[in-house]
Order: structure tokens, then sequence, then C-alpha cells
């Protein structure tokens, strides 16, 4: 059934249910990505960038012979280790796009400037390091690596933690941690002003409350590590030269984060370099981690090659970002009444070869985030964790980062946890989850859950494994999770100011400069909508508005990266401003014309009127302009974000499955998804948030998605799209998507992020209603036949 | 077939593409549609016959143009996203999409062009499919970022438009 969702406040446009403003460019192919600026047809002269991906997880080359590759007919350029400009290039970072290039004291994170630029060190297999060419073709670039003679020295790989940790394994980064693969504990780290990881919190006597509780349970899972991002649009740049200035294309989510990069690197002044960025397709957060090394190379490969050079990543190069992979082990105790008194979170973080944002994944956003605003009823709690670097791909910035690793286990133990007391998990929820920001019991959480459980028919829920057999070999089964929102507009002040304009032109149709941009997360249709929600007074309908597109360097507003899920709303509360000084000016221009006092008048849906005397009016809006000097009016706004704290509202989700006990198969029936957002912006496209949470990377974590690396070399062995399987059309389930406005944030709309968060609870709502269904849990998703098969063999023999 | 010429009907207009100048014999058609004549709807992802963007109609019916070489449709139609506008009724049942409970039939839209014409070589076979067929005849395609419903929805409205308008 279809939920027409009820807005709280009534407004013109913002939040109403319309298609995208460039759905129909995007279903006719004409929305521009990065690739379809730099075909060969389009630039003339261009050359083709390819760069060594390393044939060893634990590689050092010893010497390289790349005469053969320099001689080839079509190369330009050959960039190597040992180039002396590449030897003085810094260490660079993977940090994510709002903290890359803000100043210390407003990071959400620390940074590691652990990536090399071109080093002469494999970390992974598939590693881009060595040598990079630029060629007549990519086909010739990568032939002319083919032809690069290099002496490696090798050690073993390794993937999972323990083996990291043996006597013996190869120190991955001797730089922070000389002789452990355990990155630097924060206690060790706080006497020198350098990055910090591991976080550690004790508060309240968590032995003592465990020890008086009612019952208490232990879990032990891990989530992440198996899945990639997948996506269609693969990360790339173009740079083109002119003199001693440069010009680039990317489909980086930050133009200016591109710019401030190449600048730091290269020491080119800012003014020297215009970044524009471009649509880009489906990243899931990916593109959100931007200083990679090809920008630098590209550049230099292009200014030593005289000609423009792109570089697009191959799809193994695209695989090479992860779902960092985190353990917790949890002991929780609760009353019987489902008060949750004490709970112990022991993680563990499966880094990767490199940092990027791991500390974030695992306890950061618990600390940041979890405790404040998930369970802050919570009196007695002790985080402990440690990260370790291994072999396996670098964890990066996906879709959920963070909640999701920290979901699947609470949800898990919560559902156990109630099982233990003979309670529902709901009533845990309610009594134990919410914020300060709204006193207990949250009206948010109890708002969401009791939308969905009605929805998939809670009611029907039956003791775990105790349903009925169908076709004599299934079972069926219901369970649910819970997760804060968590991307309001008070968290959002690591990003800084945020600047839009808009023109009004002589016959009133308007130019958005509200740049941003468009990964599909609809900023732009939310803003074209709030736009002319804030020129009601000009009577302004979304058709009259070119939303400018591209985020470009040079074009005087600095964009904002699309990552957070808060794009939506951040420049529709910047873009409240930005009209009243169009309203100022209209009024001022109207004033002089009728030789009156600019605070005299007023003015609502195109017409200016004495204050008061909207029926009486003075003259139209459409003949200011027109019957003056036809100069447009501009209101620009430069807003930093509200910094009250407001909490956030909350998302539940609920899933019905059927397990198949003879063939391990398991399969979603129906989705539920609930989330309160305090303003829904643009309702159709939160509604295709929820449902793409669901039926992508949702199910795809669930069901189907998972990495296989071969043990012995540390070689993935699925890095592409036919044996790393992303979910289609034929396997989507029915969802339902719920929209809600409870809890109110800070500004005039008050909302929070959603797209991000439509995944987080997906597997763990799956995850119990497989216990449900059929009394086993798997610690780890996806839930495949193969591991179902050997819980429900394991679960036998135990019986 | 002149051996080093192709010959093919584009969008509608028939064209001569000569080997050396506008394509090579090892090029794929979706190299040569998106790069040498720059019909960048025509999209590549995995260049490996799994993602469906890069689908054509040849014939009218689908194709994946990663997955052949430019001389294979010598003598051909071949159609591309760019041969439609606003005006098809499977564009506008895509376009439209809005719900309540469906959300949109696209995110991003890099993935959409290979749908829309999925969806037209669909309802030029079957004009009137079940939800099962749609499901089957679009599940060679990847949207990632999850517009399933909306899409489905969008393939069912698009069936009702083009048997009263008549041309999927």
């Amino acid at each position: 059934m279809a939920h027409r969702y009820v807005p709280r406040a009534k407004h013109r446009y913002v939040g109403a249910y319309r298609p995208k403003i460039d759905a129909m460019d995007k279903a006719l192919g004409r929305t521009k990505f990065f690739d379809d600026l730099s075909v060969a047809a389009a630039v003339p002269r261009m050359l083709h960038c390819a760069i060594l991906n390393a044939p060893h997880a634990n590689g050092r080359i010893l010497s390289m012979d790349s005469s053969a590759a320099e001689a080839m007919e079509g190369v330009h350029a050959v960039l190597r280790y040992d180039d002396p400009e590449v030897l003085a290039l810094k260490p660079t970072t993977h940090s994510w796009t709002d903290t890359a290039i803000t100043p210390y004291h407003r990071e959400t994170l620390p940074r590691w400037w652990d990536r090399v630029v071109l080093g002469d060190r494999s970390r992974f297999v598939g590693e881009q390091m060595g040598v990079a060419v630029a060629a007549e073709t990519r086909e010739i670039a990568e032939e002319a690596l083919r032809r690069v003679r290099v002496e490696w020295e090798t050690a073993p790989a390794f993937l999972e933690t323990d083996e990291a940790m043996m006597e013996g394994a190869a120190i991955l980064h001797p730089e922070s941690s000389p002789d452990s693969n355990q990155t630097p504990h924060r206690l060790e780290l706080e006497a020198v002003d350098e990055s910090v990881d591991d976080i550690v919190l004790d508060v309240g006597d968590v032995e003592k409350a465990l020890a008086e509780a009612d019952a208490v349970v232990e879990t032990d899972c891990t989530f992440g590590g198996d899945t990639v991002h997948g996506t269609l649009d693969f990360r790339g740049v173009m740079v083109r030269w002119d003199e001693d200035q440069m010009e680039v294309w990317t489909n980086h989510y930050f133009s200016d984060q591109v710019r401030m990069h190449l600048h730091e690197m290269l020491g080119l002044p800012l003014a020297k370099i215009r970044v524009h960025n471009t649509n880009c397709g489906a990243h899931m957060g990916k593109y959100n981690t931007g200083e990679n090394v090809f920008f630098i190379i590209a550049a230099i490969l292009s200014r030593r090659a005289r000609r423009p050079v792109k570089y697009k990543m191959n799809v193994h190069e695209e695989f090479a970002e992860s779902r960092t992979a985190v353990n917790f082990r949890i002991r929780a105790g609760a009353m019987k009444d489902g008060r949750i008194t004490g709970w112990i979170w022991d993680g563990t973080a499966n880094n990767g070869a490199y940092t990027c944002v791991t500390g974030y994944a695992l306890t950061a956003f618990l600390c940041a985030e979890g405790m404040p605003r998930l369970f802050s009823s919570v009196e007695s709690m002790r985080i402990s964790s440690r990260v370790i670097f291994t072999n396996r791909l670098p964890g990066g910035v996906m879709r959920s980062i963070g909640n999701i690793q920290q979901n699947w286990p609470l949800s898990q133990t919560v559902d156990a946890l109630a099982e233990k007391l003979g309670l529902d998990p709901i009533v845990i929820y309610k009594k134990n989850f919410g914020n300060p920001y709204n006193p207990y019991p949250n009206s948010s959480v109890a708002a969401v859950i009791d939308a969905g459980a009605r929805e998939i028919g809670w009611e029907r829920r039956h003791r775990a494994g105790e349903g009925e057999w169908i076709d004599g070999c299934k079972k069926r089964g219901l369970g649910m999770s819970l997760h804060n929102q968590w991307h309001a507009e008070w968290q959002e002040n690591a990003r800084g100011r945020i600047e839009v304009c808009i023109r009004v032109n002589p016959d009133l149709s308007v130019l958005l400069n509200a740049p941003t941009k468009e990964t599909g997360a609809g900023g732009n249709s939310a803003a074209v909508l709030a736009c002319a929600e804030s020129l009601s007074f000009l009577g302004t309908a979304p058709e009259d508005i070119k939303w400018i597109a591209e985020g470009d360097t040079d074009m005087g507003l600095r964009d904002v990266p699309p990552t957070d899920s808060v794009v939506s709303f951040l420049l529709s509360e910047a873009l409240v401003g930005a009209a009243r000084e169009v309203k100022r000016e209209f009024l001022a221009r109207a004033a002089l014309i009728l030789g009156l006092e600019a605070a005299s008048l007023d003015m609502d849906d195109g017409l200016i009127f004495a204050h008061g005397r909207p029926d009486e009016p003075l003259m139209r809006a459409g003949d200011l302009m027109m019957d003056d000097d036809c100069v447009p009016i501009t209101g620009y706004n430069i807003r930093d974000n509200d910094k009250r704290p407001t909490g956030t509202g909350y998302g539940a989700w609920f899933a019905e499955v059927e397990v198949d006990t003879e063939t391990g198969e398991a399969r979603a029936l129906h989705m539920v998804i609930v989330n309160d957002v305090g303003q829904v912006m643009h309702a159709s496209g939160a509604e295709s948030q929820q449902i793409g949470g669901i039926s992508c990377i949702g199910m795809g974590e669930s069901f189907s998605e998972e990495l296989c690396y071969d043990r012995r070399t540390g070689a993935l062995l699925n890095a592409n799209y036919l044996d790393y399987r992303m979910q289609t059309l034929a396997d989507s389930p029915p969802v339902s998507p719920i929209l809600i406005e409870e809890w109110r944030g800070a500004g005039e709309y008050g909302a929070c992020g959603i797209a991000e968060s439509t995944t987080t609870g997906v597997c763990a709502a799956v995850g119990n209603a497989i216990y449900n269904a059929v009394g086993v849990r798997i610690g780890r998703p996806p839930f495949t036949p193969r591991k179902l098969l050997a819980a429900l063999a394991a679960a036998k023999h135990e019986r | 077939m002149n051996s080093n010429e192709i010959s093919l009907v584009l969008n509608g207009r028939p064209c001569r593409l000569r080997e050396g100048r506008d394509y090579e014999a090892h090029e794929t058609l979706s190299h040569v549609l998106r790069e040498r004549l720059g019909l960048t709807g025509v999209r590549v992802s995995c260049n490996a016959g799994a993602c469906g963007a890069c689908t054509v109609l040849l014939n009218g019916r689908s194709v994946l143009s990663c997955m052949m070489l430019a001389v294979q449709a010598d003598g051909q139609s071949v159609t591309t996203i760019e041969a439609l506008d606003s005006s098809d009724p499977v564009a506008r049942a895509f376009a439209e999409e809005s719900g309540p409970g469906y959300g949109t039939a696209m995110q991003c839209g890099f993935c959409t062009p290979g749908y829309v014409l999925e969806a037209k070589s669909l309802l030029a076979e079957n004009p009137e499919p079940t939800r099962e067929d749609i499901r089957e005849g679009l599940s060679g395609h990847i949207c990632r970022c999850g517009c399933y419903k909306g899409i489905e929805h969008a393939v069912e409205r698009a069936a009702r438009l083009c048997s009263r308008e008549g041309g999927a």
C-alpha cells in the first residue's frame, strides 16, 4: 500500500511529490558525466593515462627498467617512482571531503597522510603505484606498462587481523607503527600533535551493572569487508594546461577540494586552477574520499606531455575501496522491564591496507553519535577498540559508514536480550533509545516503530523457529531494527559556511546558483523547490528556475559536497537568506520608481503594494526591471550552520523473510522502511532514497554481494560485475517507504539527512527475521545458502 | 559489405563509416558510438555485458553495444537514446515517475538510457507485459541507486501509454 506522507506544515513546493528537475534529461541520456565530457570526439589531442596496478600484496620495487615503454610509439610521457618531482611530493590522504580541506579545529575525524603518490611500496594487490604512462590510447598506455620491467622484493600476504599481528608479518605502515600492524592508540599519541584513532570510553560501573542485570547476553558480530560501492560511473579526471594554468574536469564530489588539493600538492596559485565537476553516477559515498593520487599523476603527465591527459579507473581500480570490516563483541545487561543498564563494546577493525576513515567506522562514530543520540539512557558503558592493517582493500566511505557497522551488532544484541527477557524488542527500543533533546520515551522512536510495525503486520510475529512450515521445507519470520537519522544541521559544522546566489532575470525567470554535484541524491531538485518556496513573493514556480548544474571553481561560489545526505536541506536553509536579499532589492528599486520609502512597501505573488494593502497593488514585479534598465536582481547569502544541538529523528526497518531449509536460500518477502526526517524536502526523491537503500545495497549486502580473495596472494578474485553479484530488478522485493515528520531540527525547515541512513538497518532487520524464521543467527552478512545451511546443520547437531 | 566500410542506419539516418577514419576493425560498437561519434547517451561501465548501461537497439531489438564489434552492425539499423525526444512515451513514463510509494525511476540517471531502450524493446515485442515479464525483461541491467520499484512502475505505465498513443 502506498503511504502519502502527511506534512506537518503547509508549503507551496517544499516536500512535494514531483518528478526530479532533471528527470527528462536523464531519461534521454542528455545528462553529462565526466566520461561524456572527455570522449575523444570532444577533446582533440587528448592522451590517456594508465597507472601500474601492483601485482603483489606486499611488494617493494628494487629496480625498474622503463626504457621499452618510453620507446613505444604513441607513448608521450612516463612518470616513475624515482622521478625527483615525484619524490618531492608530500604524502596525501583519503580523508573525506567535508574534513579534508577544513582546518583542524573543525574536523570531525583525524586525517592520516599515509598515501604516497607513485610510491615504491605496495600494500594490497592492485594498488596504483610505481609508474604511470600517458599515451595516445588507453590500450597503448596499458601495453607500455606491461613492458616496464620491475624487480620486486615481496613478502607473504595476510588478510585477517590475527595474521597481521603474528610475528614475521610485514609491517605495513612503519611510519606510524614501527613495530606492529596495529595503529597507534589514542593514548600513545596524545602527547604529540598527530592523528589519533582508537577511542576508549568508560562511564559508570559496567561490571556492577552486568552483575546486577536480570539478563545478560553476549554477541559476536562482524559487518563489512565483503562489499564495495559498485558504482557504474568510474572515477576519473582530465587535466589540460594552458601555459602555467590548469583546467580540470572530474566526477569528484567537490570541485573546491580538488582545487585545494592541487594547490597544496603542486604549489600552484588557486586562481590558476579551474576545476569543473560533472554529474556522477551512483557513487554511494565513494568519491567522497577525494585526494586520490591520480589527480597529481594526471596533472604532471599533462604538463610534461603538453597535451590534455585523461585518467579513468578501470574496473579493478574501481573496486579498490570497500566497506570497512568491523567486529564487535558485546556484553549487554538489562532488567526485566527491558531497561538496558550496562554494556561493553569491544571492537576490532580490519583496516585493510590504508587508514582512510576506519576510525570513524569503528568507534569514533559510536562515541560521537551512538552514545549521545542513540542510547544515551544507558548509564554504564565501556568501549574498547583496536585498528589493524592488513592486505585487504582499504576501507572507504560507503553509504551508511559507521552506522551500519554499529547497527548490525546492536540490533542482534537487542533481539537476543528481548528473547531472553521474554519481551518484544520494540519494548526495549522504546524504553532505551533516544537522545537528551527529546524526553523519554522518545516520540520519534515511537513514531517510526509504530508506523513500521503496522505496515509489516508485526502482530503476526511468532517465537523464533515456531512458524508454520510452508511446502514442507520453508519457514517465514519477521525482524526489525532501529537507528537514528544522524545527519542534522548542527552536526554539519565541520563543513563550514555555505554560499548560494539567486539571480532574477528581468522577465522573473531565475538562475539558481546553489552549486553541488548531482550524484542522484537530488540536492538540485530540493534546492529548486526550496528556491521557489522562498521566492513566493515573486510568484516563482519551480519551472521558472534554472539550476546551474556544474560545480566550477571560477564561477565564484564554493560548491557543497553532496556528502552525508544533507545537501538538500543545507542549501535550502541558505536560500532563505538569499531570497530575502532579492526581496530587499526589489522593494528598493520599486521605491525609487514609485517615489516612496522602501520600508513602506511589501510584495507577494509578484505584486508590489503598500504594507498591509495587498489588494491595492502599486506595480507588478515583472515590470520593474523591464521598465527600467533590465539589470537582473541578485541575492547572495553566505550562511554558517545552526549550531544548536537538536538531536535527530529516527529510522526503523522491518523485514519479512522466507528461508528454505533444504537449499539454504533466504529471500525478503516484504521490506518496510520508516524515516522521521523532520521535514521532507522532496517527497518523490526521499521515497526513492528509501526504496533504493533497501533494493540495491541493502539487499545486496544481505544476500548476494561478497568479495572473494585468494588467501595465498591476497588478490581479489571477483573484481568485476559478473562475479560480484549486484541486485537487479528481478531480485528486488516489495518495499513500503514511509516518511514521517515528528522530530524537528533547527532552521527554517528543521530537516535532517535521509539518503545515507536508508541502508543502515536493512541487514539487521533481515538477520533478525531469519532468526525469527529458523532460529539461527549468522554472525556476518551476507546471508548466503552456504552460511545458512552450515548454521542450520550446527543447530540441528546441538539439539 | 565493402571490406573497409560499414553502412548503417543510425538513429534514422543512413550513414557510411570508413575504417581508419571513423572506426577500427577491433573497436566495439559502444566505443565507436561514444568516442568517435560523440553519442554519449550510450553509457559504458563494466564493458563486459554485465550492467546493461550500453544498451542500444539493433533493428529495434536491444543489444549490448559493448559486446559487439562496430563492424557487426554493418547493414543494420542502430538506435541510440539520442533518437528519442521528450514526446517518447517510454522516456516520459521514466521521467514522470514520482510516487507516492514508488519513488522515482532514476536517481543519478547513468543507467537510465539503457533501461529506457530495454523497455522499448520489451514493449515492441510484448505490448502487454505482466509484472514478471518486466522484471525478467529488465534483469540484465543494474541500477545501483536501486530505483527498481520506480522502474517497474514506469514500465507498467509506459505500456499503457504506448497502447494508448502507439509507438514503443
